[in-house]
């Protein structure tokens, strides 16, 4: 479904990827993880065509992504919920979720997805008319995830699910994902909290330094010795 | 009493007005985050068509303002399409050089006004243009009475249409956070080209209104830019209610002003205004809204 290849990518003059491969495929939920500064954001903007691409392949459904603007990147179907959720804050939690569905076709189908929406997150359909800036922060990612599903995307990329949430509200939202996933959503997840997201995925990618690292099955890197070392705090022998 | 009364009703009026011409200029901030200089030569361009379609076909300027209003929508449009968007692309331009490109279109457009029509007063004749509504005690003018209705409907519609439709919410979405903007899809070029479009349209709007009260010179823009500015800081930049009420502010001041201190002084008052605002009132009117009002509405 997407397929990346040798992607090299940056801001301006400041290269950050250095031959990215990454592959997903249809029904996966893939994990991208990564110490701070490991490029898991820009890896994403890349896809979504907000940083420069130098060279190398991004292929969605087949179609070259590489010289598409960012909205077109969008209106084929990839959702994007941008690292620090990026809400309107000003416009209220419905206001949100209709400018989600921005296509033709989502607007054609917008009852349907503000139903499915709110049926996922009764919260927000209670915080309907409220500003989205007031809202908790537990209540923007969920609002920022609805926001995405409107679109109804093929490809869902999620930057940072957890982030600052109290575990119970990151509990929540990730029984709603999997719920989604099992609907047949496509994922591509980057999480801070990679025992939660070994745990939740089927393959990931580990990013150091812009490179990727280690790729592999989710059970598999759960019992990497490396991985455990390094992202885990399993350091054996103890 | 009556005397302040009249006044404060003038003000009101004549304010309805401005507020139309700098909320043009306010949706434009929003969109884009620069103060267009080439507004109020929006204006004066959008007066001057209205003055010839009255002097050469006999149109009323109130019917001139429908065809001078999408002619400026289409000026504006073209304006933001072929030059400020082309060097928003340039990296090595800073945003502030937009507002420089903004001040050499106002150059240009006033030129070559003058080129057309010299630097000549002139105005419309009009048969309502002297004539007044007397309400108990108060006269109303009934050009200024017509100007300030109109200019309420349009700024209604201008509210209905970022609330109601897609496109306002995609204008009032990429005024919000221009990237997330793109993340959701929508194409922030075409927005700003509608947005200077609409925005021009409404400075055209102020214009053909305010033509029957006004005499006409090609220099006249940079009184509108320079009131529309005023209001757009008082409203609390891209705020267009803030701006309705901070134009009906700035015209109830140079109303009073006119009435207790001196008419020559009119443009004066408004900066006095606007002094005082920026010491007491930073955040413009917008931030006299209560928080605990801001949370549910
Ligand atoms: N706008 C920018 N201009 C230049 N360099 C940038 C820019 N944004 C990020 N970087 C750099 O790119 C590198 C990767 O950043 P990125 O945000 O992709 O990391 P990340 O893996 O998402 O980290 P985190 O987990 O902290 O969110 C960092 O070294 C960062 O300093
Ligand atoms: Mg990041």
């Amino acid at each position: 479904m997407l397929h990346i290849e040798q992607l090299n990518a940056g801001y301006g003059d400041v290269q950050i990827l250095w031959d990215v491969t990454l592959d997903v495929r249809p029904g996966e939920l893939i994990a991208l993880v990564g110490a701070n500064g490991a490029g898991k954001t820009t890896l994403l903007n890349a896809i979504s065509a907000l940083v420069t691409r130098y060279r190398g392949k991004i292929l969605f459904d087949g179609k070259d992504l590489t010289r598409l603007a960012p909205y077109e990147v969008a209106r084929l179907g990839i959702a994007h919920v941008p690292e620090g959720r990026r809400l309107f804050p000003g416009m209220t939690v419905r206001e949100n979720l209709e400018v989600g569905a921005m296509s033709k076709e989502a607007r054609s189908k917008l009852k349907t997805s503000l139903e499915e929406v709110y049926s996922l997150f009764p919260i927000l359909k209670e915080r309907e008319r409220q500003e989205a800036g007031t809202l908790s922060g537990g209540q923007q990612q969920m609002l920022a995830i609805a926001r995405a599903l409107m679109s109804r995307p093929k490809l869902l990329m999620i930057d940072e699910a957890s982030l600052g949430l109290a575990p119970k509200v990151v509990g929540e939202i990730y029984d709603t994902l999997l719920d989604i996933r099992k609907a047949g959503l496509t994922m591509l997840i980057v999480e801070q909290n990679v025992a939660l997201a070994l745990d939740v995925c089927q393959r990931a990618y580990v990013l150091e330094n812009g490179r990727v690292a280690v790729s592999g099955e989710c059970k598999k890197l759960q019992n990497d010795p490396k991985v455990q070392e390094a992202y885990l705090g399993i350091i054996e022998g103890i | 009493m009556l005397d302040f009364l009249q006044a404060l009703i003038w003000g009101i009026l004549l304010g309805g007005m401005y507020a139309l011409i700098a909320i043009g200029m306010t949706l434009i901030m929003g969109v884009m985050k620069i103060i267009n200089l080439a507004h109020g030569a929006l204006v004066m361009v959008g007066m001057y068509i209205t003055y010839v379609l009255n002097v050469q076909f006999g149109l009323d300027p109130y019917i001139g303002l429908f065809i001078a209003m999408p002619t400026l929508f289409l000026l504006g449009a073209l304006i933001q399409l072929l030059l400020i968007n082309r060097i928003i692309d340039v990296d090595a331009i800073l945003p502030e050089n937009q507002v420089l490109l903004t001040v050499g279109i106002m150059v240009v457009l006033t030129e070559t006004m003058r080129l057309l029509f010299h630097s000549d007063y002139r105005s419309v004749q009009t048969s309502y243009a002297s004539e007044n509504i007397h309400i108990g005690g108060i006269s109303l003018s009934v050009p200024m009475t017509i100007g300030f209705f109109v200019a309420l409907v349009f700024v209604l519609l201008l509210h209905l249409f970022l609330k109601k439709t897609h496109y306002g919410r995609m204008i009032r979405a990429t005024a919000e956070d221009r990237i997330a903007a793109q993340y959701m899809g929508i194409p922030p070029k075409t927005v700003t080209v509608v947005t200077f479009g609409l925005g021009s349209a409404l400075a055209a709007a102020g214009g053909a209104l305010l033509l029957p009260i006004f005499y006409l010179w090609p220099d006249i823009g940079h009184l509108f830019t320079a009131k529309a500015f005023i209001i757009t800081i008082l409203g609390g930049l891209g705020s267009i209610v803030g701006a309705f009420f901070g134009g009906l502010l700035i015209g109830v001041f140079e109303s009073l002003g006119a009435t207790y201190v001196s008419m020559g002084y009119k443009d004066v008052y408004g900066l006095v205004v606007f002094l005082l605002v920026l010491l007491f009132l930073p955040g413009g009117l917008k931030s006299l809204r209560f928080p605990a009002l801001r949370r549910e509405r």
